[in-house]
């Protein structure tokens, strides 16, 4: 890993009895798009308000670009914590005139990062008047502002309509080719799968996995196959050495992989046995499988 | 500072509201500078009908006593400034945008400091506005009207700036602690009407004036009149230091307070 952007070592933090967060540890490198995973209530809020200073941790530290935290330091993230949060009698321009100044930043770059997501033309209306989704994209603005080396963003797309949901991951997604480190934190699996290139799973406030998002995707990936005669071709299949799993869905053998094997090279394997496929696709796990599948290997 | 300031005054410059507020309290103000002592002689004329001693007619407003006059009024009024103080420090808790602020790279240590001064600035504003109101008024009323005079007992201005001031930490300290502005403004009528008044009455006043209402009101003492002197009363006619120390130390500790809170404080 390149040197980390974030360093997170050891952070708790309980609210009266409840742990919201555990003995919570990560690294995250320049240029990384890094999904927070959790359910409702797991801790992502909290690490991220840690992060923010706006939470205060009961024991652990973290580090920013490699130095105990700073409001300096704040000034180079841009954030979005848990819904917008603007004056309501400013209009969009000046709400983010305040921020500009506590950033230390122009205000050169508020008609940009207006236009970006969409408030050109209301950018002068008071903030009481927008609508929800309105609301959230003003707050993604305020987040952009400045052009931060990092992003964090808890929940960008709630409140948002269908096309603002599309546009506003491919925003992220743009932002991210840029170079920029983003944090983003989703109970939004598939949002988690289409945006980011590193996942942590975080349960109760503990981190249950973590990792790079194409590898933990194709890892145990699954191939649908079929034939003219499946049972011999499941004879094949057990017999090859790859498959952890092999069940039979809608008429196709589904078999989950143990190991690695490129489909051309399935498909030769197979057909030096005389077998010869109706039927061979990859099906990648998706961001929802494997999230399940983290939760019941610790459940059960 | 000039930066923290200017933070401050976008929040509050464009909403009409505060101006609203301010307008009434410093209107407000000066009406009553100004009518009080046509007032008060209207008053001493109809008492002098049934009188067996003639009541001479007061003068409120001939340097260098207006400054006493006036400032000690003005400290009536002082309740208006700390409910626009709870008002607008509440609403960045209510409306979580102190956690916006946070978040965007301002400090705790700055957010206190932000509304520091912008309690500073409104206590200078009433004390200018009050400069401006006592300054005309003397002028007018000043028989005999010498350069120089306008600045005589002006110590009784500072006087009144700190008043405020330190009224305005402690309405300061208690929105930070309450967080909601309705709740905070009862508190603070509570505790400046009826709780002070009626510990300071316990206690024995030897202690009681160290106490932060108590010793708000001893800066400036109840103006002598020519009226009170025919009662043989007579109050002071200057500031005292030692009444000076005690209210710097509790805005002060009003400030302290708010910072210690915070400091630790999730937001």
């Amino acid at each position: 890993m390149n040197s980390p952007v974030l360093e997170i070592r050891n952070l708790s933090k309980s609210y009266h009895r409840i742990r919201a967060l555990d003995d919570f540890s990560l690294q995250v490198g320049r240029g990384e798009i890094c999904g927070i995973l959790g359910p409702n209530g797991s801790g992502k809020t909290t690490t991220l308000g840690i992060l923010l200073d706006v939470l205060k941790p009961d024991r652990g530290e973290y580090l920013w670009f490699g130095q105990k935290p700073t409001y300096r330091t704040r000034k180079r993230v841009g954030a979005l914590l848990e819904g917008p949060l603007f004056y309501s009698y400013l209009s969009a321009v000046r709400n983010l005139q305040i921020i500009a100044d506590i950033k230390g930043v122009s205000y050169a770059g508020i008609g940009t990062v207006l236009e970006t997501v969409g408030l050109g033309p209301r950018k002068s209306d008071k903030y009481k008047t927008y609508s929800l989704g309105m609301r959230q994209r003003l707050a993604i603005a305020a987040a952009l502002l400045g052009n931060p080396d990092v992003l964090i963003l808890d929940e960008p797309t709630n409140g948002l309509d269908p096309q603002g949901i599309a546009d506003i991951r491919n925003l992220i997604i743009e932002i991210g080719s840029q170079g920029v480190t983003i944090l983003l934190a989703s109970h939004l699996l598939d949002e988690v799968q289409k945006i980011c290139t590193h996942v942590v799973v975080l349960e109760n406030g503990k981190k249950l996995s973590e990792g790079n998002v194409k590898e933990v995707l194709s890892a145990s990936a699954s191939y649908e196959l079929a034939a003219a005669d499946m049972e011999a071709l499941k004879d094949v299949l057990e017999h090859a050495g790859y498959f952890a799993e092999i069940k039979m869905e809608n008429g196709m053998w589904v078999c989950t992989l143990s190991k690695e094997i490129a489909a051309d090279a399935l498909n030769r394997l197979i057909s030096e046995q005389g077998i010869f496929l109706t039927h061979l696709s990859l099906r990648k796990k998706s961001m929802e499988k494997y999230f399940l599948d983290i939760l019941n290997a610790k459940n059960g | 500072m000039v930066d923290l300031f200017k933070i401050d005054y976008r929040k509050y410059f464009y909403s009409r509201t505060f101006w609203i507020m301010m307008l009434i309290y410093l209107i407000l103000m000066v009406l009553v500078f100004s009518g009080v002592e046509s007032f008060l002689n209207t008053a001493l004329k109809n008492a002098n009908t049934n009188s067996p001693v003639a009541m001479p007619e007061l003068s409120l407003y001939s340097f260098p006593y207006v400054w006493q006059n006036l400032t000690f009024l003005g400290g009536f009024f002082k309740i208006f400034l700390g409910i626009i103080i709870i008002i607008y420090i509440a609403n960045e808790f209510t409306n979580k945008t102190i956690r916006q602020n946070i978040l965007n790279g301002m400090s705790r240590e700055q957010f206190i400091l932000s509304k520091v001064i912008f309690v500073f600035l409104l206590s200078f504003v009433s004390m200018v506005i009050l400069f401006v109101t006592g300054g005309i008024m003397g002028m007018i009323h000043t028989p005999d009207l010498k350069p120089g005079m306008m600045f005589q007992k002006t110590g009784f201005l500072g006087a009144y700036f700190l008043e405020l001031f330190t009224f305005g930490s402690m309405s300061l300290l208690i929105a930070f602690l309450i967080k909601k502005s309705g709740p905070a403004i009862a508190l603070l009528a509570l505790y400046y009407y009826i709780v002070e008044p009626v510990v300071s009455r316990i206690l024995p006043a030897t202690v009681s004036k160290y106490l932060p209402v108590v010793s708000l009101g001893n800066l400036i003492d109840v103006p002598n009149s020519s009226l009170m002197k025919m009662f043989g009363i007579n109050f002071r006619e200057y500031v005292s230091v030692p009444d000076v120390f005690i209210s710097l130390a509790w805005s002060v500790a009003f400030i302290g307070i708010i910072y210690l809170v915070l400091r630790k404080q999730d937001l």
